[in-house]
């Protein structure tokens, strides 16, 4: 089903006055899209999926889910008469009751036959891999388990939209790795249409198919993550997927095949251009740390060469986290684990020209 | 696009009243069983004649109390009675407090069972045993004390005791009182953290320094905050002023007010709601008071960590007198009023103990009681107006909390006081305004006055504050994404209350259910205003014996009512338990 947000606003009032914690929001998730918000806390982000959900009153703005207006300035569905699902960041599951009860309860709240009921409450069960916990008490379960029920719970009544509030952000690393898969896999052979709401990059980045960066309440940049990661339209959303190194500069002017030179302080970058930038202006370039090679010896072509200095080698298993020091600013590298630079050594940084991230500075 | 939106204007408040109707209309009602009797009662003291045929608008009610030296004797009395009883209740409660919960006393677990019981016996039977125990001439302690003296060759024609005398009542009003504010200091006792007390050590304090300058003023908020609320419950006491005090023609507000209103010839309600209103309004400058008080103790308490053990003082050879004390307490709270209760209760007419009046015990009494006809009419309305009581104010509590913890109703904090406000009425008042509500049109053509039904109302008003006040901090501790969650599942508000929030906060529904149960069985205040042919329960019962002199007839009820009292005051022990659990 698809899902449509536009205009979207609200305010709180606080002691302290009025916060917006969205402005003017607008996005639209396709039918079996799986739809990430991504930002840091206070982005937004969780917000806006509670106005999804009806769990907040949006001021303005109007939603749609599957075509039906569910909120509007005019219409407002509470949230148990929305064809939604949702998955709480602290599972919220009623520790009054047995898995089985947790599960069937939207079915009750639908009426639906007790035996067509056990087969679905099962059914959903089975899903989420929990099918002989069903008569266990609530509390007796781990993070991981109850995060398991709060799923089949979310998916029992077979909703048209799924709303993931940080399920995982409780989850220890190991099992939140597991099961950012097992979720993606099992929502894509539902077809089930999916908003999922983190701050964690990494989950964006290997569960959606789309990713909205959200910051102070508005998107910043709509993508897929591939373009998300490799092609950032703004500072904010390049610093806060990934790692990266800024150096300020100004474009200068003329540029050929959309290769242009950037002056900085740490020399004239050939860089990839996009249409949006303006020649003679300020601009930021964006390089990150596995973009560059670094080498003892001075590379033969001389395009984005740069000398600098090993400060500090950090050892992370799978790669080395390399900080050169280039003139007055510190430069973030990746080396592989097998790599004999030691601290102090004098080496030469290079990296393409359409490794360059070219962004406005003006955000 | 296609969109099914209906422009309609009101769609908004329909959609929010509809899966929220009985939060709302049990709003209310709640507004409606508080706002009306007292408004009426207002009204009442303007008005001349009866409520039900007022003679015009007058301030001649206001003008006769003015002039009226009883009401300023009164008025002296009841604060002379509650300042000095406060002061004992007090000082007995938190001495307990610091003996059971923080020092090695004897039998320590034993005790904190014992002192629920005293809340199991009745104002009215805690001062009639006592009446029986210290009467000038036939009480049996001042026979007892009256032999003592004779053998040291001083003679006492009576007393030298004498119940029936102010003395007598401060002695009451101290005692009845300990139970509830050792309720209300024991926890902040339990929950001091030691580290506060080893950080004064370390910094170099001697023991003593460090319990007054650091122990007692962190207790200090917990303390006063009792302290004032039990001058409030003193100030509101009439059963002991009733049966104590006006046989000895000493008068308190309360039974001014049961005179004015149900006794004397003829009776007077326009100056018996000036009194009302007055003694209300009293009240009110009172709870503001112990308003601010609380609101200093919950700071106070946020300090206060979580799940540890107190540290236990040694009192090593104060051991053993600390213990006797607390028996002493406990034969003169229940033992001995509640042994002469029994003893009156088996014989055909009251006697001093005697060997000849040993002779005469048998069960007669119990047997008469029992096989009285309107006896299973009387425990049938008994036991329906506790439950209906009971119930009714628990759930009305719920939902009304739930709209004011949970929702974003505008009106919200209005709400919050008028269920607080009750409180501040005592309860002869609050019987007071629903009678005069219910006799005078337009409310009296409902017919509700001189059914079981006015008193469950009453019973409502006058605990609904504190009821509200349990719900209240338990439904605060109900993390909101459980409730969100089954909205998500397709629940309405009104079913998600009922199977979510409810079965949540169970324990502390229950100990409020039993909590309103037995103040409901004990409470005589607004049965006797409201009583009449058709709803007579248990206490007006009882207290027409011992009002029309038959002694025996009395204590034989007066022992079967403290016998069910009692296992549902220590039921609730265990509630209380599992709810301090839950708050930790």
């Amino acid at each position: 089903m698809k899902v449509t947000v536009s205009g979207l606003a609200k305010t709180f009032r606080t002691m302290d006055g009025r916060v917006d914690a969205i402005h003017d929001l607008n996005f639209e998730v396709q039918p079996g899209q799986f739809y990430t918000l991504l930002g840091p806390s206070g982005c937004g982000k969780s917000t806006t999926l509670r106005c999804l959900a009806g769990l907040e009153r949006p001021d303005a703005g109007e939603i749609t889910i599957g075509g039906q207006v569910v909120s509007s300035a005019n219409v407002f569905l509470p949230p148990n008469e929305r064809p939604i699902g949702m998955v709480f960041q602290s599972y919220a599951i009623w520790p009054h009751m047995t898995v089985f009860n947790n599960v069937a309860f939207p079915l009750k709240q639908q009426k639906v036959p007790k035996a067509e009921r056990e087969r679905l409450v099962m059914e959903a069960l089975s899903l989420v891999q929990m099918a002989d916990l069903a008569p266990r008490p609530a509390p007796n379960l781990s993070g991981g388990q109850q995060q398991r029920v709060a799923l089949a719970r979310a998916l029992v009544s077979k909703p048209q939209v799924l709303l993931l509030d940080e399920p995982l952000s409780n989850l220890d690393a190991k099992l939140r790795e597991e099961l950012r898969f097992e979720i993606k896999e099992l929502l894509r052979r539902l077809g089930i249409t999916a908003l999922y709401v983190t701050h964690d990059q990494a989950e964006a980045l290997t569960m959606s198919d789309r990713v909205a960066v959200m910051f102070g309440g508005q998107i910043l940049q709509e993508a897929s993550p591939r373009e998300l990661y490799l092609k950032p339209k703004a500072k904010f959303v390049a610093q806060f997927i990934g790692q990266v190194n800024f150096f300020e500069g100004k474009v200068l002017p003329g540029s050929t095949n959309g290769l242009g030179v950037v002056q900085t302080a740490q020399g004239d970058f050939q860089c990839a251009l996009p249409g949006t930038i303006q020649t003679g202006g300020a601009a930021l370039v964006a390089v990150r740390p596995e973009s560059i090679v670094v080498s003892a010896e001075q590379p033969l072509n001389g395009a984005n060469v740069l000398r600098g200095q090993v400060e500090k080698s950090v050892f992370l298993g799978d790669f080395i986290d390399c900080q050169i020091r280039v003139g007055g600013q510190q430069i973030h590298t990746k080396l592989a684990p097998t790599s004999d630079l030691s601290d102090g050594d004098k080496v030469f940084l290079q990296f393409a020209a359409h490794a360059c991230i070219v962004l406005p500075v003006s955000d | 696009m296609r969109t099914i939106a209906l422009p309609r204007p009101n769609f908004q408040v329909l959609s929010r009243i509809k899966g929220n109707f009985i939060p709302y209309a049990l709003t209310g009602f709640l507004l409606f069983l508080v706002i009306i009797p007292l408004g009426r009662l207002l009204l009442s003291s303007f008005q001349a004649g009866h409520p039900a045929m007022p003679e015009g608008w007058t301030l001649q009610n206001y003008l006769t109390a003015y002039s009226m030296p009883l009401f300023y004797q009164a008025l002296g009395t009841t604060m002379v009675i509650s300042a000095i009883g406060t002061l004992l209740t007090l000082g007995i409660a938190v001495m307990f407090a610091w003996l059971i919960e923080r020092t090695d006393m004897p039998l320590r677990n034993l005790a904190w069972s014992l002192i629920l019981i005293p809340m199991a016996i009745p104002g009215v039977l805690f001062a009639l045993g006592w009446a029986l125990l210290l009467s000038p001439k036939t009480g049996v302690l001042n026979i007892m004390l009256r032999s003592g003296f004779d053998a040291f060759g001083i003679q006492f024609t009576q007393g030298p005791l004498n119940i029936y005398s102010i003395g007598g009542l401060i002695f009451l009003d101290g005692l009845r009182g300990v139970t509830t504010v050792f309720l209300m200091v024991v926890g902040a006792f339990r929950m001091m953290d030691p580290t506060m007390e080893e950080a004064a050590r370390v910094a170099k304090a001697n023991g003593r320094r460090a319990f007054f300058q650091v122990t007692l003023p962190s207790l200090m908020p917990a303390i006063l905050s009792a302290a004032i609320y039990s001058f409030i419950s003193s100030m509101e006491s009439f059963e002991g002023p009733l049966a104590i005090g006006l046989p000895g023609g000493i008068f308190v507000l309360s039974t001014l007010i049961y005179f004015t209103t149900r006794l004397q010839a003829p009776l007077d309600y326009g100056l018996g709601a000036v009194f009302g209103v007055i003694y209300m309004v009293m009240m009110l400058v009172l709870l503001a008071g112990y308003r601010r008080m609380v609101r200093h103790s919950e700071r106070y308490s946020t300090i206060t960590g979580k799940g540890f053990r107190p540290r236990v003082v040694s009192i090593g050879k104060w051991r053993y007198p600390a213990l006797g004390m607390f028996v002493i307490y406990f034969l003169v709270t229940v033992g001995a009023p509640f042994l002469v209760l029994l003893w009156a209760s088996f014989l055909p007419s009251y006697r001093v103990p005697s060997e000849e009046a040993l002779s005469l015990v048998s069960l007669s009494n119990y047997v008469q009681i029992l096989s009285m006809p309107k006896i299973g009419s009387i425990v049938w309305n008994t036991l329906l107006l506790m439950v209906l009581s009971a119930t009714a104010t628990m759930l009305i509590a719920f939902f009304v909390s739930w709209v004011i913890v949970r929702t974003a109703l505008s009106g919200r904090g209005v709400l919050d006081a008028v269920t607080f406000f009750p409180h501040a009425v005592p309860g002869i008042v609050i019987a007071l305004a629903l009678m005069m509500a219910y006799l005078s049109p337009p409310l009296k053509y409902l017919s509700i006055y001189g059914t079981i039904w006015i008193l469950a109302m009453g019973f409502i008003v006058s605990y609904i504050a504190f009821a509200t006040r349990l719900m209240n901090s338990s439904i605060i501790q109900v993390q909101k994404e459980l409730e969100q969650a089954a909205y998500v599942c397709g629940a309405t508000p009104t079913r998600t209350l009922l199977a979510i929030t409810l079965p949540l906060i169970f324990p502390a529904f229950a100990a409020g259910w039993i909590w309103v149960a037995v103040h409901v069985l004990r409470g005589f205040s607004i049965p006797l205003m409201l009583s009449s042919r058709n709803n007579q329960v248990f206490a007006v019962f009882l207290w027409e014996f011992w009002d029309r002199g038959m002694v025996s007839m009395a204590s034989a009820l007066g022992v079967m009512l403290i016998v069910v009292l009692i296992p549902l005051t220590l039921i609730m022990r265990r509630f209380i338990v599992s709810v301090s659990a839950q708050e930790r």
